[in-house]
């Protein structure tokens, strides 16, 4: 990813979790939902809410504040995005919803050395965009930790 | 022809004329490639599989010209008979004609007339005239290979004169031919399509989503007074059924697709070991779901399978047996009672019991004690454990590792029950009893911790409904595992609450509520919600034999639930088997049992709790009176035998690992609770000669260590034993006669077996390195300088309460009825308390306890009485005799409480 490739751009969907901007390969995406009534998973893991039914659809949420170690606050405009991986959906639940972003792959920094270790492990790297750093998500290291 | 064969011949037809339509290509490709073996080989299955299902369906002609068909492909297969063009065309027509006659069956149900003679014949004259042929090759060696053919194929012709007359026929049929292609639309090829079962599991989805949105209509209806609405929303509630209800029946198969595979099974198997056997087929057209088709498709096979090699004897053992000497093999399919019912039926040998517990106790599955008492449907059940195979030798038939366990975990899986019957020497039978779909499966809903909950019917043994009054005492406690007394048998029961640590949950949905305060369904649904304190609802669920209770806050009601997966992530919950939407929208986990009960680690039960049935049986052999019933908990050491303590002595059942005891000196530990628990080696205390578990060399794995946890002298002590089987009352009076040591109490009567009763007290004596602690820990006690008159008959509970009530430093004299402890009353100082047990030979409690009051020396003295029952009217009588307290004799606890009570004594 580190590698140069002139003003290429990319897709992220954007969203806040506490004071960060993150983002996620828009491509992942496959919608962003209003909060509704989340089943519980008794015995699964803190950060796992529960499950929500999407048009039939079992959803498994997870709490993306859980799951980085931020305080339990949420917001009341929380919203969930909805990805798709390994044929299974998940919802993350953030706190606010940002429009697309396109970030410059040439500002990428895979090892950016202003996050908490206990972060890094679950991030791709950031995008320095003009007035804002954008963390992209790493799916596969969301996904594979909330295994119970 | 019968409507109800209808799918049936539909899927013939399309295999049928897919299959021609291959053969035709594959035809061309051979004319090209006349030594392609793959080819030809391709084409002789074909046909092999038109001829069968023709013949199975009765269309004879078809599957006579197949015959033919096959004879010649057979031949050239075998490389006998060479592949040349006139052959070719030949062969060609026949197969146009195996079209005709699927045209004909398509329209009318019937074959129809059409020459076929004169094809067989043309077919049947290159069979024979092979050898002719023979002596033409020979001649024609010399010749180019090319030359060859066209040779052969020349003389085949010149020999061949009726061929003219197949043109006749040719004739004759062709305005036939023209007729169907004016109404070739109506080809069945051209009306049915293959679909992805995929497609069809998300149309169910999308079609579940769709019903649960029309419930919500309807709902909202209920709220609504608007006419038109309310006849829109009907049609829609119509439609929506009639879709579902469609989509159901498109994953429908005959079963047939699997079982008429069996006919060539039983034919090979019966002709490679010599057997006569005929295979009845009934039900064929009986549909099932795709998945479960799948399902079933192995375990049908096995049991097929098993039936030839085990079942049908050779023809002369069945000659011997006075039997006709050809075995037959029935495979019945039926629907009942929306289930689907199979029988594997054969009039073999039958099963031999004998034989069954000879291998089990070869195999160590069942010990020999074991065998004597089981019943023969016990002795079927073996069957099915893993590790067990009946046949003396492993033939390449069955045996292959394969056993009837895995027959039965697949059936099972699916949410069927196997069951097997068998008469020696008359047949045995297997049934299946197979849920319609798995798409749809009736469940029961439960509500706990404001969740619902679905419990699969088929894991549902009973429900129970204690009210509080009773409630309390039929949840029994040892410590942290509760019992509740089902017709006398102690099970298991779990408080779902926490066993899944609900209360974590319920905070975090508070915490959720206030987020998402435009969530409806939960605030009504917190409205609704009472949690009612009066009354204990109890879900007794079967696990793969065991049987265990649920304590849940309320049980709703039963539903046909659509089971959903649950993620990736989440799939290490074994404990549910998946989610499902309910009516109202609302989601809820089906539990699964056997996960629940791995989940917490709950293994206590090493031995299968029996089921439910034979303890009733067990109970109907008449009881003296459930009332003086002793509850023992049954273990086994390491000589096999079975010994007993009550459990009224056991406060936990633990088990250890050999690499977590520790020593000192000689005295092995174990850290239990933040303490040093000494380790009893029972063994060594009865002078088993077999060593202990705890003198067994650290293996690896580290042995697992069952061990018993007793709290007396303000102690834990650990007994290790080799194995906790069960927990068991008994209403047999104990046999002191039978003890042949101080450490042995007597023996007492279980389930038809002699168990021996330890007299733990007298073991704990015996253990010189406890000496100090005992000593040390009697000395702090309150009790001293206090007097307590026990009256109790039974040795086993004088021995347990004037321990107890020793523990505390009181003193006690025991007397063995009422009589000898009025005496005792009468004629020493007095008391400062007397226990009593009510049911005593000569003068029993209530006498006992009238005739102290009587007495200036006993009015005021308190008198406790123990009994095994405490109800209303024994309670009231107590009264009127003079009891004090009325406790139950079982709990220990209560009995040192309530003296400690009446004493006015406070308990350090």
């Amino acid at each position: 990813m580190a590698e140069k490739r002139g003003m290429k751009t990319k897709q992220v969907c954007g969203f806040i979790i506490g004071d960060e901007h993150y983002g996620i390969d828009v491509l992942d995406v496959q919608e962003v939902i209003k909060p509704g009534n989340i089943t519980s998973i008794p015995t699964a893991k803190e950060h796992i809410w529960g499950m929500i039914n999407l048009r039939g659809q079992i959803v498994t949420v997870i709490s993306l504040r859980g799951l980085l170690h931020y305080p339990h606050d949420y917001l009341e405009q929380c919203m969930k995005i909805i990805i798709r991986y390994k044929g299974d959906l998940y919802a993350l639940v953030v706190d606010k919803i940002l429009d697309v972003i396109d970030v410059d792959l040439e500002t990428f920094d895979e090892t950016p050395k202003v996050l908490t270790p206990s972060l890094r492990a679950f991030i791709r790297g950031v995008y320095k965009q003009k007035n804002k750093m954008i963390i992209e998500l790493d799916i596969k290291q969301v996904i594979e930790n909330s295994y119970c | 022809m019968e409507m109800q064969n209808g799918t049936l011949y539909q899927e013939f037809l399309v295999e049928s004329f897919e299959n021609l339509n291959k053969v035709n290509q594959e035809l061309s490709q051979l004319e090209k490639d006349p030594h392609n073996s793959d080819i030809i080989n391709s084409i002789y299955r074909t046909v092999h599989t038109l001829k069968g299902s023709a013949g199975f369906l009765g269309f004879n002609q078809l599957q006579q010209l197949a015959h033919s068909i096959e004879n010649v492909l057979d031949l050239i297969r075998n490389k006998t008979l060479p592949f040349h063009s006139s052959l070719m065309d030949t062969l060609l027509e026949s197969f146009d004609l195996c079209g005709q006659f699927l045209k004909n069956i398509e329209k009318n149900q019937t074959e129809g007339d059409l020459f076929i003679l004169e094809i067989i014949h043309q077919l049947q004259q290159v069979t024979q005239n092979r050898p002719e042929k023979k002596c033409e090759t020979d001649v024609g060696q010399y010749l180019h290979k090319d030359l060859l053919s066209e040779n052969i194929s020349s003389q085949v012709e010149i020999k061949n004169p009726p061929i003219n007359k197949n043109e006749v026929t040719m004739e004759t049929k062709s305005p036939q031919v023209e007729q169907k292609i004016v109404e070739k639309e109506k080809d069945i090829t051209d009306t049915t399509i293959r679909v992805q079962v995929k497609l069809l599991d998300q149309l169910m989805n999308e079609v579940g989503e769709l019903v649960l949105n029309r419930n919500q209509f309807l709902q909202y209806m209920g709220q609504n007074q608007s006419t038109k609405l309310n006849r829109l929303v009907q049609q829609l509630n119509l439609i929506t059924s009639e879709l579902q209800n469609d989509i159901m029946i498109t994953r429908m198969q005959p079963i047939g697709t699997v079982t008429s595979k069996f006919d060539r099974i039983v034919r090979d198997l019966a002709r490679k070991q010599g057997k006569k056997i005929g295979l009845e087929l009934i039900g064929q057209e009986t549909e099932l779901d795709k998945t479960l088709l799948e399902a079933i498709k192995d375990p049908l096979t096995h049991l097929i399978r098993n039936s030839v090699d085990h079942g049908i004897e050779s023809p002369e053992m069945r000659k011997a047996a006075n039997k006709d000497s050809e075995g037959l093999i029935t495979l019945k399919a039926y629907h009942k009672g929306g289930q689907v019912y199979i029988e594997i039926k054969d009039n073999g040998q039958g099963i031999d019991p004998e034989k069954v517990l000879k291998k089990a106790i070869e195999k160590d599955l069942i010990t020999h004690e074991e065998a004597k008492k089981m019943s023969e449907k016990e002795v079927y059940g073996l069957i099915f454990k893993p590790g067990f195979s009946t046949a003396e030798k492993v033939t390449d038939i069955s045996g292959r590792g394969v056993g009837m366990d895995v027959v039965k975990t697949n059936i099972e899986k699916i949410g069927g029950v196997v069951d097997i019957s068998s008469v020696k020497g008359e047949g045995c039978s297997v049934k299946l009893k197979i849920p319609l779909t798995l798409a749809v499966v009736p469940a029961l809903l439960i509500e706990c911790g404001q969740e619902y909950f679905a419990i699969p019917q088929i894991n549902l043994v009973e429900l129970v409904r204690l009210e509080a009054e009773n409630g309390r005492s039929f949840i029994e406690k040892i410590h942290d595992t509760e019992f509740f007394r089902l017709r006398d048998k102690a099970i298991p029961v779990f408080r779902l609450h926490e066993l899944l640590g609900l209360e974590k949950i319920v905070d975090r949905r508070k915490h959720f509520r206030k987020l998402v305060p435009n969530s409806e369904d939960l605030s009504v649904d917190q409205q609704i919600q009472f949690v009612d304190e009066s009354s204990i609802s109890i879900v007794i669920l079967s696990a793969e034999e065991r049987i265990f209770g649920l304590i849940v806050d309320q049980i709703l009601d039963t539903e046909e639930i659509v089971i959903k997966p649950l993620g990736q992530v989440l799939k290490n919950l074994k404990h549910f088997a998946g989610a499902t939407i309910i009516g109202s929208g609302r989601m809820a986990l089906i539990l699964e049992p056997q996960g629940l009960l791995n989940y917490r680690g709950i293994s206590l039960w090493q031995k299968d709790l029996k089921l439910i049935d034979k303890e009733l049986s067990a109970s109907e052999e008449g009881k003296p009176s459930r009332d003086e019933g002793q509850d023992y908990i049954l273990f086994a050491l390491e000589d096999k035998h079975i010994y007993a303590i009550p459990l009224t002595l056991v406060g936990r059942l633990e088990e250890f690992k050999q690499n977590q005891i520790e020593y000192s000196v000689e005295m092995p530990l174990i850290h239990y609770n933040d303490h040093a628990m000494p380790l009893i080696n029972l063994e060594q205390s009865l002078h088993i000669k077999n060593p202990s578990l705890l003198e067994k060399e650290i293996s690896n794995p580290p042995l697992t260590i069952p061990t018993l946890v007793l709290k007396t002298k303000g102690r834990n002590f650990g007994i290790v034993v080799s194995k906790i089987m069960d927990i068991v009352r008994s209403y047999d009076d104990i046999d002191y006669k039978t003890s042949d040591r101080k450490e042995i109490l007597g023996t007492v009567y279980i389930n038809k077996k002699t168990v021996t009763i330890v007299d733990i007290f007298a073991v704990l004596e015996k253990q010189s390195f406890l000496k100090n602690i005992i000593e040390e820990s009697t000395e702090k006690l309150v009790g001293e300088s206090k007097r307590i008159l026990l009256a109790e008959d039974s040795p086993l509970f004088q021995k347990i309460e004037s321990e107890t009530i020793k523990e505390h430093g009181f003193y006690v004299d025991i007397a063995v009825d009422g009589e000898k402890g009025l005496d005792l009353f009468l004629k020493n100082e007095p008391y400062d308390l007397i226990v009593t047990d009510i049911e005593m030979p000569n003068m029993n409690g209530y006498e006992f306890t009238e005739q102290v009051r009587k007495h200036p020396k006993g009015t005021t003295i308190p008198i406790i009485a123990v009994t095994s029952k405490v109800n209303p009217e024994d309670l009231e009588r107590g009264k009127v005799a003079g009891f004090t307290a009325h406790l139950e004799k079982f709990n220990r606890e209560e009995l040192i409480n309530g003296i400690y009570r009446h004493l006015k004594l406070v308990r350090k």
